[in-house]
């Protein structure tokens, strides 16, 4: 196990560095710089001083040794160039602190109604209840979510004003953005959890179960649950770690200061620093989620042995 | 023990949804409150709230450049003069001068700074402006405002780095006396005294703070009627009276919320249920929803922003001054105006901005209207003729022009689909439509891969040459690779006079000719629609007032 | 004893028996996919959920000519008029008829939804399916590159690809859409398959000499049919919505093409004034979302051997 962890890790390191040095060079390849935003050109002697400063004049590779060197040196990912003065890590640190609530609350309230549903619907394969369940399961994500998001902002604050259109800091701000986001955990937990129950549930060893004399309710607890629980791991890993990086149309509609927007705008902007510190939080983020999967696979799956 | 901790998990979700739906709201009761103004008695809640549509990038004065960031600073800071209005016009009045005089020529400028104080109690003096504007055009800051102030002595010495910045033609005679020398005589140089480049700035914070001043609200101290108390990043700052400010007693507002809003919907949803005083919109349909609004005023005004084409004179095609012609007056801006921007800019044929003055008097109302030749002549005859000229026979569906188009938004494609059904009607001619995202857009352009492209562009300063003097020949701000000689001495010559006659008169005539060759080709000067609930009062009415939210006060809400 | 517990013997009486169909199976044989359309039909729901995609198949198709007005056609005397007779669907803000748009932009939409969802599913599965059979390095170095392309952010692709085409067309958008699209289903084939390989027929197939290639094909991927089917039925509708993403932040289908998602999000900013130009694109995602989700459903049942009864 421990020879594992320490592989892992040591890919894990390698394949942020990857990330990195392509997301570096990638960047630099695409039209524009970080001057794009002003949307002008501005006078040539105005631009060179500029570049100078924030040490765009030198050839991309020399950047990248040096944006390495200052990572190592100092764990500063540095200044962001589309909001000067401000430390790239900083603005990772405080924006996905805000992300994570609304993100959060809409995960955990997605996961508990979906897998409720689920575990519902698989247990009334093809009657009444199964048909209302998925439908409302799948009723919820069929909307694109700026669709969904400007319906619930029209609604329930413009015509019946009962919440705040937009804002943060009190906590009427989140219900509807949770709202909004969780549509999406809902149907996918609701139909895999039923899809793996339903799987489970046709397996030998269920069978055996049942034939052995284990009660109904026993047979769900004790064998079909654990198991069809386990594939939802792989896609908790992800959400978990994309709580983290908010949601841009959510954060943009209903004007939340969380880090989903830096994502889009780092880019628009050719915020070059930012683009790369918010590449390697979420990347980070991913990457770590991923070892923890494969390591609760393992201990969680007796088929599976981590080797 | 599963069941239970579906349970628990199930009663903690609920927990926090009911905590998520509490919540309440302070009210606080003004100082000012009661006062009576302009026979008008102020509200117990002086609170104006408003928006940006995006995080100032820094409030930090040489390096920020950005209109959300200057409608910070300029409720924040002091300038030397502000731009007033009265009955619609505008004033230029003292602020942190008292007053100025200049010599003869216009090459010297002496500032009589008035007794004023920073947010921290620390009295203004004449070396915080001198510190602020060396600052500016030092290399080493980076800044992207020292264009807008290389016409000061040693000015683009100093900002192309040949030049140590304290050989700049600024000078602090003694603490309230600021002496600025200029290049050449320069007879806009009062239009530059509330802008950034002249603010003056603390030497001392800012060496405190280094590269992170202006980033955060404890970062950063202004000398302006408000204070800058918290800054959420991406969501809202919050402006609070400036008790050590000169002129106190006539700032009424308590608190000036700013919002950071940056979806349009939200902004004018905001508005509508009363969580935005003020707003303002080109969008007909809520233009229409709040014109039949109860108790909210309109203010129309035109802006200093031109929307134009621009053609790439090195091309095959648009070379030929006759086609440029063609694709100009095919247009027809009234129809532009209905159909794109449904009657809420104005139809323009000129290029400086109608708003601007020069001196005390309107340009576009001395100077006239432009293009009316090319505007009165037959479009398809025009592009017939340069067809001639370039020997490409004379059937316009042969010829496929690209319009490029910088931005992916969807009015600019309702915008590209629009003039892509004109030119093939009035010319004949096909349109392919190349939306680019801005920086792929930036890069076509600049290095000559369009035809014709669309942008816009606003004014740093109130002056005729602020718009002209991005046509010369080494300017390369609009890449149309257009060169005229004359026109880049009538520009050098305009930029100099002090006689504002004789200035008019040389603005004139190079605006003239860059019209008739028409490298660029003007639609529509931009035009503002803002709404406000009547409680607001003071509003701006003219773009170039730099009076800030200083003189509102909120009555009656 | 009891009383219904006695049958009477009238009851019974002696067929005799034919030793020539003794061995004759007593139901005819059926095939796998034979089967799989009688389970696919007896489910009601996705059934109903077939029709109703192929009802938007035929409108898709044939709706843009219906109308009688082209899709790109405008219109200055009919700018934003409500549905009617006239306009079935209304128009838009440069006065085009919103019934041949909307079909038009579905062909891109579904063409979107439908390739890049079956390319993807079909890299995917193959690529989690190698990375798990062989497992070891070969599988850590896999997924290590999986992670990385999922990592680089998707619009720098985007844009990057869009430059490097010089286009923003149908294909493109393919392109852009599915160069990582696939990451998401070779993560679950491999995660499903990594449980398969340790089943006892996959070791029987290695017992008995079956190349890897053929036991990835034969026996791990059907048995991980159901998965990518639900993978699949997600996908479309994801590809769809991705598109629509792609759209509100302004790099979606260039115009004169469009799209479903293009069309919504054109839609959003006044949908409070002119709402049915909302409501028809939204309406004919949210169908298209529910009847291929529901139609997944059906066929993962049908299709999975293990629920056969």
């Amino acid at each position: 196990m421990r020879k594992f962890i320490t592989k892992r890790i040591l890919y894990m390191v390698l394949t942020l560095f990857v990330i990195t040095a392509a997301t570096f060079f990638l960047m630099h390849s695409i039209p524009g710089d970080p001057l794009s935003y002003m949307a002008r050109n501005l006078p040539e002697q105005t631009r060179l001083n500029y570049y100078a400063k924030y040490g765009l004049d030198k050839p991309v590779t020399e950047q990248f040794v040096l944006f390495l060197k200052n990572f190592f040196t100092t764990g500063s990912l540095g200044e962001s160039l589309r909001y000067p003065g401000r430390e790239v890590t900083d603005t990772i640190l405080t924006n996905s602190s805000v992300s994570v609530v609304p993100g959060g609350l809409a995960l955990l309230i997605g996961l508990v109604i979906g897998v409720t549903l689920g575990i519902i619907a698989s247990l009334h394969k093809n009657k009444w209840p199964d048909y209302v369940v998925m439908f409302i399961a799948v009723l919820g994500i069929t909307m694109p979510v700026f669709v969904l998001a400007s319906l619930f902002q029209y609604f329930f604050s413009v015509k019946f004003q009962l919440l705040p259109t937009t804002g943060w800091g009190k906590p009427k701000n989140v219900v509807l953005p949770v709202a909004c986001m969780c549509f999406g955990t809902i149907a996918t937990y609701a139909r895999y959890v039923k899809s793996n129950m339903l799987d489970v549930m046709g397996q030998d060893y269920i069978l055996t179960a049942e034939a052995k004399g284990v009660s109904g309710f026993n047979v769900i607890r004790k064998h079909v649950l654990k198991n069809a629980f386990l594939p939802c791991i792989t896609l908790l890993g992800g959400q978990i770690s994309g709580i983290f990086t908010g949601s841009f149309v959510v954060e943009k509609i209903f004007g939340i200061p969380g880090l989903g927007f830096y994502f889009i705008s780092s880019i628009n902007d050719r915020d070059y620093t930012m683009i790369i510190g918010t590449t390697v939080f979420a990347a980070g983020l991913f990457v770590i989620a991923q070892l923890i999967i494969d390591i609760a696979y393992g201990l969680l799956d007796p088929r599976i042995r981590v080797r | 023990m599963k069941k239970r901790a579906l349970a628990l998990l199930m009663a903690g979700t609920m927990a926090l949804s009911l905590a998520a739906c509490g919540g309440g709201s302070e009210q606080t009761t003004s100082a000012s409150a009661g006062k009576t103004v302009d026979g008008k008695v102020l509200d117990a809640d002086q609170t104006y709230n408003t928006y940006l549509m995006s995080d100032p990038s820094t409030l930090d004065i040489s390096k920020g450049n950005d209109n959300y960031g200057w409608n910070i600073l300029i409720n924040t800071m002091e300038p030397l003069t502000r731009m007033d209005e009265q009955d619609g016009q505008n004033v230029r009045i003292p602020a942190g001068a008292e007053s100025w005089e200049s010599n003869e020529d216009g090459s010297v400028w002496t500032f009589h700074l008035r007794d004023n104080k920073w947010s921290d109690g620390q009295a203004v003096t004449a070396s915080d402006y001198v510190y602020g504007i060396q600052r500016t055009l030092d290399p080493a800051s980076g800044s992207l405002n020292g264009y807008l102030i290389t016409c000061i002595k040693n000015g683009a010495a100093v900002n192309s780095g040949d030049m140590d910045p304290s050989e700049l033609g600024v000078k602090a005679v003694d603490d309230k006396t600021l002496e600025i020398t200029l290049e050449n005589p320069t007879p806009y140089f009062l239009s530059l005294t509330d802008t950034r480049a002249l603010l003056p700035q603390r030497q001392d914070l800012i060496e405190q703070y280094g590269d992170s001043y202006g980033a955060d609200a404890d970062k950063y101290i202004g000398n302006g009627p408000f204070k800058l108390d918290t800054w959420t990043h991406n969501s809202e700052l919050v402006l609070v009276k400036n008790e050590n400010y000169y002129d106190q007693e006539n700032v009424y507002l308590d608190k000036v919320v700013f919002k950071i809003l940056t979806d349009e919907s939200a902004i004018f949803n905001s508005f509508d249920n009363g969580s935005l005083d003020a707003v303002s919109t080109g969008t007909r349909e809520w233009m229409d929803r709040f014109d039949q609004k109860n108790g909210v005023s309109r203010v129309d005004y035109d802006n200093s922003t031109i929307r134009y084409h621009f053609f790439n004179t090195k091309d095959a095609l648009f070379q030929n001054e006759n086609i440029r012609k063609a694709f100009s007056a095919a247009i027809d801006r009234e129809d532009v105006n209905q159909t794109i921007y449904f009657g809420n800019m104005t139809p323009y044929t000129g290029w400086v901005p109608s708003t601007v003055s020069l001196g005390d008097t309107n340009y576009r109302e001395a100077a006239g209207e432009m293009m009316t030749d090319t505007m009165s002549e037959d479009p398809k005859a025009l592009l017939l003729k340069g067809m001639e000229e370039l020997g490409l026979g004379s059937d316009p569906s042969t010829i496929t022009v690209t319009f490029t188009l910088g931005g992916t938004n969807q009015w600019l494609k309702t915008y590209g689909e629009y003039f892509q059904q004109i030119y093939q009607q009035k010319l004949g001619v096909n349109i392919v439509l190349d939306q680019n995202e801005w920086g792929t857009f930036q890069q076509k352009t600049n290095s000559g891969d369009y035809q014709m492209a669309y942008m816009s562009w606003g004014i740093d300063y109130n002056d005729p040459i602020s718009m002209l003097e991005i046509m010369k020949s080494d300017a390369g701000s609009i890449p149309t690779f257009w060169e005229n000689a004359e026109f880049d001495a009538l520009i050098g010559e305009a930029s100099a006079e002090m006689d504002e006659a004789k200035r008019l008169e040389l603005c004139k005539e190079a605006e003239t000719i860059l019209l008739s060759e028409l490298p660029v080709c003007p639609v529509v000067n931009e035009a503002v629609h803002s709404y406000n609930y009547d409680y607001v009062n003071n509003m701006a009415t003219t773009p170039f007032t730099t009076m800030g939210v200083k003189k509102l006060f909120i009555s009656g809400r | 004893m009891k009383q219904g517990t006695t049958i009477p013997a009238d009851k019974f009486r002696i067929i005799g028996i034919n030793e020539q169909e003794s061995e004759a199976l007593a139901r005819k044989r059926i095939g796998y996919w034979q089967d799989a359309w009688r389970r696919f039909k007896q489910n009601k729901i996705a059934l109903a959920a077939a029709v109703i995609l192929v009802i938007l198949i035929f409108f898709i198709i044939f709706g843009p000519m219906m109308s009688g007005y082209d899709y790109e056609a405008m219109d200055q005397s009919a700018i934003n008029q409500f549905p009617s007779a006239a306009h079935w669907f209304g128009t838009d803000s440069l006065g085009r008829d919103l019934f041949a748009r909307v079909w038009q932009a579905g062909r891109i939409s579904i063409i979107i939804g439908l390739v890049a969802a079956l390319v993807s599913s079909l890299v995917g599965s193959l690529y989690g399916g190698i990375a798990a059979y062989f497992g070891g390095t070969v599988d850590d170095v896999m997924m290590r590159i999986v992670e990385i392309l999922l990592s680089i952010p998707y619009l720098l692709i985007v844009i990057l690809i869009s430059v490097f085409t010089d286009s923003k067309s149908l294909g493109t958008m393919l392109v852009a859409l599915t160069l990582t699209g696939w990451c998401g289903i070779a993560r679950i084939v491999r995660g499903q398959m990594l449980q398969l390989k340790q089943q006892e027929f996959v070791l029987a197939a290695n017992a008995l000499g079956v190349s890897p290639m053929k036991i990835i094909l034969r026996h791990m991927i059907p048995n991980t049919l159901s998965l990518i089917i639900v993978a699949i039925t997600f996908d479309i509708p994801g590809y769809i919505f991705s598109e629509a993403f792609l759209s509100y932040v302004g790099l979606g289908i260039q115009s004169p093409q469009t799209s479903w998602g293009a069309l919504a999000s054109a839609a959003q900013e006044k949908f409070m004034f002119y709402p049915y130009q909302l409501f028809f694109p939204a309406l004919m995602i949210a169908l298209t979302m529910l009847s291929f989700t529901l139609m997944g459903d059906g066929l993962r049942d049908a299709l999975d051997p293990k629920q056969r009864k």
